[in-house]
């Protein structure tokens, strides 16, 4: 290259990345931000006209189509206002985006409303960059049961009215009914072993770690199992931890040898494990999805004739939430928005896996007054397709996950004893 | 005073035409955004701008990463990499040159266009089409099984997510090699060739050709190709991200999961390791500017 074309191709280079920084929202008045959300009228009058812009995760193209489709056109005539979803690759992406903006004193900022939970919501909590005391005064917060600590609590921290719920979610494994017998599945970590090194090489799972949450929720469900259930870990103590996590590591490390390149390497994510199941080089991947594999059968990432099911107990289930940035510029439409998640029409649709979603409900349908709607809702959920795990067998094994500190423990503590050992 | 004048007249054409000045707008714009990352990052190292409370001043992130076993594990793996591949490439791409040179006629255009495309095709899509080639759930590895040739595709060879980092060396190593036939191009043919055709006439065996001729010529381009090449290598992201596997992992990969890691004290951390691949990095091409000094300059001087 010339030293001009490498000036010019150095100056293009640093306008895009300027262009791409320079995305700030139009300015709005700061009155505009105090909103009191206790007075729903007038956040809907101060909503009227704003675009919201809803940084969500972006790699499932039928998940990208659902949300445009159920709530934008819902938003435009109803609200009059504009969904703007931002597709990111990974929620920590929003989540550094509004720290970014944090340390540049940047307000108002981009980001109007995050689909997140979990570690990233705990980081922007405790980074102070969300708004806080809103989620249980919505109008429809009322049809949420607050008082679950699956919902009061994401991955062990206090949700403190930060974030209000959009889905439930649980983990389950996927097999192919082609392949495995569903008598031969293993319903429990000490079936798995045994089925495992029966088929040695045919099972792995995802590495535990940041950005794999489904890796480390699979080795503390195998932690409550060995430690006799879920629920001495909901309040977090070093002892009991100290205490159990020998037997966990010998564990994986008698697992180990049974596995899928021999335990040598792991899967680091979601779609590389879906990817080896595809292939079959392993007989499971996993799903968070009540629908279980439906969403991924049509898009073609697993076979059509997968399904899912759960162990007999000791499988997580929580929700996905949507927060709000303390410099959101957006404050009153994000709040119609959290709000319209929450409405048992939209609720019915995220379920049925033909819309793409294929995630369950947040909100608790006893608590739906209305008789029509509450059989309707009641109805979709029968609708979940023959991917699905039965209703029962997902209910009866349902956990809460344990106190967040657990989740740094088990991930590091994978990484030491059985990655390296 | 007449004298004085000529002299500055000279001195400032001189420094108009000098590297220094036509190198000046290109260092000034990437100056600018570098240089305030690198400002920012080193002091976030060092505990600046923590986004959270309670993150201290000083050498806290260093000590912690010192003292981490993964830390020296990913330091080793990192410089085996950067080695490695950088010794293949550069070798590589000296040997294409040296073909080149000692050739009778012209460069092929197909051959300049092959390596022209390798220099140019992206690292996320060159790694994407290793792995899509060249994995068990690979096009090879479905097409070796579809023939008969492997009973199961799984049964192919293991090139990546391996502790040898096999995969990413042959990733780095294909595409600095072309780089460094590029860099190197220019002096081969227009200095190199000449000279080594002379001193084939002079009775110079094909050993002595390119070891006392071919190289000393291509040796002021070869050394600042090797330093970008070690440099790029060392720190880069892509290739051990997507080729890499969970242990070892590099010191690249190590500082972006800190980076993205929720408790957002160990950003400090992030940054201290790449602090650190910094310092390597210059310490590395500041010798192999002392090593380009002593030997580059009397080949010069030769030359005139």
């Amino acid at each position: 290259m010339t030293p001009f074309r490498r000036l010019a191709t150095t100056l293009v280079a640093l306008t895009v990345v300027a262009s791409a920084c320079s995305t700030t929202s139009d300015a709005v008045p700061a009155t505009a931000k105090a909103v009191d959300v206790t007075n729903w009228s007038a956040v809907v009058d101060a909503a009227r006209g704003q675009t919201v812009r809803w940084y969500a995760w972006g790699g499932s193209d039928a998940i990208n189509r659902f949300i445009d489709e159920t709530y934008g056109p819902e938003l435009k005539s109803k609200y009059d206002i504009t969904l703007e979803r931002v597709p990111v690759a990974d929620t920590v992406d929003a989540v550094n985006q509004v720290l970014a903006e944090k340390s540049a004193n940047k307000d108002p900022g981009a980001v109007d409303l995050i689909w997140i939970n979990g570690e990233n919501f705990s980081s922007l909590k405790s980074a102070d960059m969300l708004a806080t005391g809103w989620a249980e005064k919505l109008p429809n917060a009322k049809l949420v049961n607050w008082d679950d600590p699956a919902v009061n609590k994401d991955f062990g921290v206090p949700v403190d009215g930060a974030e209000s719920p959009w889905a439930s979610a649980q983990f389950q494994l996927v097999y192919d009914t082609t392949r495995t017998p569903e008598a031969d599945l293993p319903r429990s970590y000490g079936q798995l072993k045994d089925w495992a090194c029966a088929h040695p090489g045919r099972f792995t799972y995802i590495a535990p770690g940041a950005g794999a949450f489904q890796g480390t929720r699979f080795v503390k469900q195998a932690l409550f199992e060995l430690s006799g259930g879920a629920k001495q870990w909901t309040t977090f103590d070093q002892a009991t931890w100290e205490a159990q996590q020998p037997e966990l590591w010998s564990y994986f490390n008698e697992l180990k040898p049974c596995l899928w390149r021999n335990g040598e390497t792991y899967p680091k994510d979601e779609n590389e494990l879906h990817q080896l199941f595809a292939n079959n080089e392993v007989d499971f991947t996993v799903t968070q999805a009540i629908v279980g594999p439906g969403s991924l059968i049509d898009e073609g990432l697993v076979p059509k004739t997968a399904k899912a099911f759960t162990f007999d107990a000791n499988s997580i289930g929580d929700y996905s939430y949507v927060a709000i940035p303390s410099n959101a510029a957006h404050r009153a439409a994000a709040l119609v928005l959290a709000n319209l998640i929450l409405e048992p029409s939209r609720q019915a649709l995220q379920i049925d896996p033909a819309n793409g979603f294929g995630l369950g409900y947040a909100i608790d349908t006893s608590r739906v007054t209305d008789e029509a709607t509450r059989e309707g809702l009641d109805a979709a959920a029968e609708k979940r397709g023959p991917a699905a795990a039965p209703i029962d067998e997902l209910n009866r094994s349902r956990v809460s996950d344990g106190a967040v500190e657990y989740q740094d423990l088990v991930e590091s503590g994978w990484r030491t004893n059985v990655l390296g050992g | 005073m007449t004298g004085l004048l000529t002299i500055r007249r000279r001195s400032l054409g001189q420094l108009a035409r000098s590297p220094m000045a036509t190198t000046a707008p290109v260092a000034a714009v990437v100056g600018l955004g570098a240089g305030y990352a690198l400002v920012e990052g080193v002091g976030a190292s060092f505990g600046f701008g923590a986004p959270v409370a309670g993150v201290p001043i000083g050498l806290d992130a260093y000590r912690r990463v010192l003292a981490s076993p993964t830390f020296w594990e990913s330091a080793c793996f990192s410089l085996w990499i950067a080695v490695a591949s950088t010794v293949l490439g550069v070798g590589g791409g000296t040997m294409i040159s040296w073909w080149w040179v000692s050739r009778p006629g012209r460069i092929r255009r197909i051959d300049l266009w092959l390596v022209n495309l390798t220099v140019s095709i992206p690292h996320v899509a060159w790694a994407v089409a290793l792995l899509a080639l060249l994995t068990q759930s690979g096009f090879v590895a479905r097409m070796a099984a579809a023939a008969g040739v492997l009973d199961r595709p799984d049964q192919f060879p293991v090139f990546f997510a391996d502790s040898a980092g096999l995969g990413i060396i042959a990733h780095l190593a294909t595409k600095e090699l072309a780089f460094v036939t590029l860099v190197t191009l220019p002096l081969a043919t227009l200095r190199a060739r000449h000279a080594v055709t002379t001193a084939e006439t002079l009775g110079a065996t094909r050993s002595q050709r390119f070891r006392l001729v071919f190289l000393p010529t291509i040796a002021p381009a070869l050394l600042p190709a090797t330093a970008v090449v070690f440099a790029f290598a060392l720190g880069s992201y892509e290739a051990p991200a997507l080729l890499g596997g969970q242990r070892p992992r590099t010191l690249s990969v190590v500082a972006l999961e800190y980076f993205r890691d929720s408790d957002l004290t160990r950003r400090a951390d992030a940054f201290a390791v790449s602090t650190i691949l910094g310092v390597v990095v210059l310490a590395v091409v500041g010798a192999l500017w002392l090593v380009g000094r002593s030997s580059v300059r009397p080949t010069r001087r030769a030359d005139r």
